[in-house]
């Protein structure tokens, strides 16, 4: 459908491009936020932040935020839907905006490396058991410790 | 000089107003080459009169960051303080006070030392993380700790990475440290 009118983010839209292929290429890192679900990367000028908002009525949305030197978002491009001759479209920059956060959360989560990791482990056979737990039981003064061969010369109190 | 050795016959037959142009050809030269001369010093001195310029304005530059930068390690010192007492609106007020600061020495940090893109990208992701942990402590009907964590993380090691710099300029008298 062509005749949906967007609101020209084309800058946005561009940057969004450029942003998901270094991130692709592994030329440009990700980091944690103090938000869960907010990723950044920051330049020597501005930064970037890819987000994923979970809303009840919109469902899922990813919104990329640029910020300027002194942290003030300047421009932004967010995914969106509008309803055309009762068809729901999707905008263009959609499935970028989805692909980006999503490279960008393995990033800054190191995902890749932990399956790197995991699937060595798997390769090698490595035995995982669990801590083995001392019993105690301190509910029961009179109990025995195994490990005492069941006799002890303390008095229990 | 040509025109008047072809309208005599002999260099002996010239007039003496011929003369006048024979004398007068190596001094036009002579003019010449002191004019060139003359342009060559002023250009090689309206040069160094740029450099000297572009010189002061880097060392004010310095100076600005030197008095800057332990203002902006005041604050990280100041958040670290609002963090341990949990006092999260003041947290959040030092949040803005460092973005504000730090903004100010990503600008001047940027023509005073523009090889240091380390620093100043280290600057920008703090002044992010900060902006958003001030987001978070706001909306977090009660905030914690870890909603400002991240940014807390990133003020320091830029922070330390400041202090290294000022360490490094303070005692280097040809670029606007210690004189």
């Amino acid at each position: 459908v062509t005749d949906v009118k967007w609101h020209d983010d084309s800058r946005m839209y561009e940057l969004a491009e450029k942003l998901l292929e270094a991130t692709k290429a592994g030329r440009i890192s990700w980091s944690l936020t103090d938000k869960e679900d907010q990723f950044l990367y920051a330049g020597t000028n501005s930064s970037v932040t890819v987000e994923l908002y979970e809303d009840r009525f919109e469902g899922a949305s990813v919104q990329l935020c640029l910020l300027n030197s002194r942290g003030t978002v300047v421009d932004s491009l967010e995914s969106a839907t509008t309803r055309h001759e009762d068809h729901e479209i999707a905008a263009p920059w959609n499935d970028i905006l989805y692909d980006l956060y999503h490279s960008a959360r393995r990033m800054a989560h190191n995902v890749d490396e932990a399956i790197e990791s995991m699937l060595t482990d798997i390769e090698q056979g490595t035995p995982s058991r669990p801590p083995q737990l001392k019993k105690t039981r301190v509910d029961d003064p009179w109990a025995a410790d195994p490990a005492d061969n069941g006799f002890s010369d303390e008095p229990p109190f | 000089v040509l025109l008047a050795l072809h309208s005599s016959n002999q260099w002996y037959d010239l007039a003496w107003v011929d003369w006048l142009a024979v004398v007068g050809f190596p001094l036009t030269l002579a003019g010449l080459y002191l004019t060139w001369l003359q342009a060559r010093r002023a250009s090689s001195s309206a040069e160094a009169a740029r450099q000297a310029m572009q010189q002061t304005q880097q060392q004010i530059r310095v100076q600005q960051l030197m008095a800057l930068i332990p203002q902006l390690v005041w604050t990280a010192y100041e958040i670290d303080s609002a963090i341990e007492a949990e006092d999260f609106p003041l947290v959040r007020r030092f949040m803005n006070n460092w973005r504000r600061q730090a903004g100010n020495v990503h600008g001047i940090l940027k023509g005073a030392d523009p090889t240091r893109r380390d620093l100043a990208r280290g600057l920008n992701n703090s002044v992010s993380l900060a902006a958003i942990a001030e987001t978070a402590i706001l909306k977090d009907p009660k905030p914690t700790r870890e909603d400002c964590m991240k940014a807390r993380q990133a003020i320091n090691t830029v922070s330390d990475s400041l202090n290294i710099w000022v360490g490094q300029y303070s005692t280097e008298t040809d670029r606007g440290g210690a004189s």
